[in-house]
């Protein structure tokens, strides 16, 4: 079900019906949450239900055996690890794999085909599987470093695995923040509804005003039959998909944490303005925070972090950021991206180059500049069909041709102005000036609302689903 | 006014205001796009139509604005048929899966009618994109399309054209629920197609692997006691020369090949009219309906 369907504002009105009536009852409240989590991702298909619920049982049972045999946590744990990657590899990672051993196989004259032989079901990838898996994984590895200790409450589980705002694109939430929320009675003030409200339809603002509307712009540009060769065309058209991937993934973000408001939990923030970043490191606190510290606790900071040398701590870095590109899809192009970010980050940490331009407004534009462009190059990579497709696409942006064959509206350059004068707006701080009387805000506040979710209504974009969703 | 002195939320001053705009909004708006929601529920019902047919008519675009089977059942009364053509439909696996769901199970003389133009022939030029959005429609949308739609098309995103007068030819449509659409334009031109034709055919021609793969799809429906017929979807007669010359397709061999498969093969040669230079007149999709019966009608009675 997607959060931008006419069928999930009924179940969301429905859901929000019964939860009054059963909030205040644990199990109630639990069962709710899960029985509903549960028809939200068996809407899309519930063959696949089987796979969140095995997943699921998987490491609760692990969790429950580690905290009772502590002396064979370590076998436990890879149990749960293989099976949660393994379930990853089967149903997302199988087609590369495969494709990639037939056509090395290929290079040494034999010619097979493995990917042939993988059977249909196992070539779709579940919706949300790298969030869920992740999300069920840390639950377990919590357990192992007794961070966490296991519920023995099923229902209470299931209702953290499968939490219906967050399950598909996230944010990921870690058990120890989610498990003792769940078991406290929900209280929500008005504020804090009208907080939820607020992040709710700025989300929903987010996808589908302007993500939805930019996607037009993207998806024309990257057809094959319409490549262009301008320089100009092409660092438009990045910035439309930079934006357009920012507000489609922050925005369903919102919407999540808006509805966990509603249901009296709190969900960290995901994204923080990345694009107002001085540095690639800033960058990585501010994009997709719930995944980089996902990495950064579990990946980086287990292999050693930068606690064993610069060299050591760069190699870390390496297999991070390469580990990441591939979590984000199967496919070598998402590879070239973390290669790309990784690359840079370990110039910024060799020479710490970004210092030097910190002493004016002036220089700080122009690091602003050159710490876009680098993310911006590796989003050519994200979005690509493929590498040779990527890599024509760089090369345009490079050429700096006076090619100014650039097919794009008035309105494509309106809301990729809406993007940037978004961000412009945060860099320079003039969200937090008041720009009427104390008094008006109410007056101000209501309004601005009710004109957002007109704007939503009548000038969202062709719908689409969030693109995250793949991952 | 304080946050305390209110006496209700704000989200409930919000609904008001939201509520008032949406009315203002819906009460002034150009409603341009009606028959996209005419379409949408078409294109629904069809998708998701029940298993309960006796014939399947498969195709492309020709085949569904040139084939009516409320006129064919005028020769075979008894039968339940259904038009499952697609827009650049090809002729693979997906679409005769699909139609072949639609068969009634129980039937013993199931009948698959393969309307063939070349274009759907075309290995990559499309991939079932009009199947496979529909059915994903169908999964995604259906009750959305089933049970709002007269009333979501007021919600439609409001967009600068649909303030400026078109002028452009309209399409005049005709949405049955047996799968045709009565088709023509307010004004004809019968050339439209035919130089985007010409062009396509010079880069693009059919595919032997998708033809020997329907080849083969013949012999398989056969095995399963279902019969079917084939022919080539009459055009205009300018198109017809183009196809001829330029997109591979040899009606000749090809039908010999279907008939070795175990297919029956039909012939026609009248002209029929076509408004585009590619899909037939509403006039024309009913007398070749009446034909496509009749010749049905004549070997199923020798059978």
């Amino acid at each position: 079900m997607l959060f931008n369907s006419s069928i999930f504002l009924i179940f969301g009105l429905i859901f929000f019906i019964l939860w009054q009536y059963l909030k205040d009852n644990t199990n109630s409240r639990l069962s709710l949450i899960t029985i509903s989590s549960f028809i939200f991702y068996g809407w899309w298909d519930w063959r696949f239900l089987f796979l969140i619920v095995g997943s699921g049982m998987l490491d609760y049972f692990v969790g429950l055996l580690i905290s009772k045999y502590p002396n064979k946590r370590k076998l436990l744990l890879l149990i749960s690890i293989f099976g949660n990657i393994g379930s990853l590899a089967a149903f997302k990672y199988s087609g590369f794999i495969f494709g990639n051993i037939d056509i090395l196989l290929s290079s040494f004259g034999i010619n097979t085909c493995l990917k042939c032989n993988i059977p249909d079901f196992m070539l779709i990838t579940p919706v949300g599987i790298s969030f869920y898996t992740f999300q069920s994984m840390s639950y377990t590895i919590d357990i192992y470093r007794k961070e966490l200790k296991p519920t023995k409450n099923i229902i209470q589980f299931f209702a953290y695995l499968s939490m219906f705002p967050q399950l598909v694109a996230g944010p990921i939430v870690r058990a120890k923040d989610l498990l003792p929320q769940l078991l406290v009675k929900p209280k929500t003030t008005e504020q804090e509804r009208w907080e939820g409200l607020r992040l709710i339809v700025h989300g929903y603002f987010k996808k589908m005003v302007l993500a939805d509307n930019l996607a037009n712009i993207v998806n024309h540009a990257f057809v094959q039959e319409n490549l262009s060769g301008s320089t100009i065309y092409w660092w438009l058209a990045i910035t439309a998909f930079a934006f357009q991937i920012y507000f489609d993934f922050s925005g369903y973000s919102d919407i999540a944490r808006g509805l966990a408001k509603w249901m009296g939990l709190n969900f960290n923030l995901n994204f923080n303005h990345p694009y107002t970043s001085l540095s690639l490191k800033e960058f990585w606190t501010r994009w997709h925070i719930s995944l980089s510290t996902w990495f950064k606790d579990y990946v980086y900071i287990p292999l050693g972090g930068s606690k064993k040398g610069k060299a050591r701590a760069n190699i870390n870095m390496w297999i991070t950021m390469l580990v990441s590109g591939l979590w984000h899809g199967a496919n070598w192009t998402f590879v070239i991206w973390g290669a790309i970010h990784a690359f840079f980050l370990h110039l910024e940490r060799s020479f710490n180059w970004p210092k030097y331009f910190l002493n004016n407004s002036f220089t700080r534009i122009i690091l602003l500049i050159i710490i876009t462009m680098q993310v911006w190059v590796a989003w050519v990579f994200f979005r690509a069909a493929d590498l040779s497709q990527a890599f024509y696409i760089v090369s345009k942006m490079f050429s700096f041709n006076n090619d100014l064959n650039i097919p794009l509206k008035i309105t494509d350059l309106v809301f990729i102005s809406m993007g940037i004068f978004r961000e412009f707006w945060i860099y320079h701080k003039l969200n937090k000036k008041s720009f009427y009387p104390k008094s008006w805000s109410f007056a101000v506040e209501v309004g601005l609302m009710s004109i957002f979710i007109i704007m939503i209504i009548f000038l969202r974009g062709p719908g689409s689903q969030f693109i995250y969703f793949q991952f | 006014m304080k946050l305390k002195d209110l006496k209700y939320e704000r989200m409930f001053y919000v609904s008001i205001i939201v509520l008032i705009l949406i009315t203002f909004i819906i009460s002034l708006r150009p409603l341009k796009r009606e028959n996209e929601y005419k379409a949408n529920k078409f294109w629904l019902n069809k998708t998701i139509a029940e298993p309960i047919y006796d014939i399947v008519i498969i195709g492309d675009s020709r085949i569904y604005r040139g084939i009516s089977p409320k006129e064919i059942k005028k020769y075979l009364p008894n039968k339940n048929i259904l038009n499952f053509g697609y827009s650049s439909a090809r002729l693979s696996s997906l679409l005769f899966k699909q139609a072949e769901k639609k068969l009634l199970k129980t039937n013993k003389n199931k009948i698959i009618i393969i309307g063939i133009s070349p274009n759907a022939l075309i290995s990559k030029a499309y991939e079932n994109e009009h199947l496979t959005e529909s059915l994903k429609k169908a999964h995604e949308n259906k009750y959305e399309i089933l049970y709002f739609n007269d009333f979501l098309k007021y919600f439609e995103p409001i967009r600068g054209r649909d303030f400026r007068k078109d002028n452009s030819p309209k399409y005049i449509e005709k949405y049955y629920n047996d799968g045709w659409i009565a088709s023509d334009k307010e004004l004809r031109d019968t050339n439209e197609a035919i130089i985007s034709y010409k062009d396509w055919f010079s880069k693009k021609s059919v595919s032997k692997k998708l033809i020997n793969k329907l080849i083969n799809q013949v012999g398989i429906w056969k095995n399963k006691n279902i019969t079917v017929y084939g022919f080539y979807m009459p055009t205009s007669w300018s198109m017809k020369q183009i196809e001829d010359s330029l997109s591979g397709f040899n009606e000749e061999i090809f039908s010999a090949k279907f008939e070795n498969a175990g297919g029956i093969w039909f012939h026609f040669n009248k002209n029929y009219k076509s408004y585009d230079g590619s899909h037939l007149t509403e006039k024309s999709a009913i007398e070749f309906s009446n034909d496509l019966g009749k010749k049905i009608k004549k070997v199923q009675e020798i059978k």
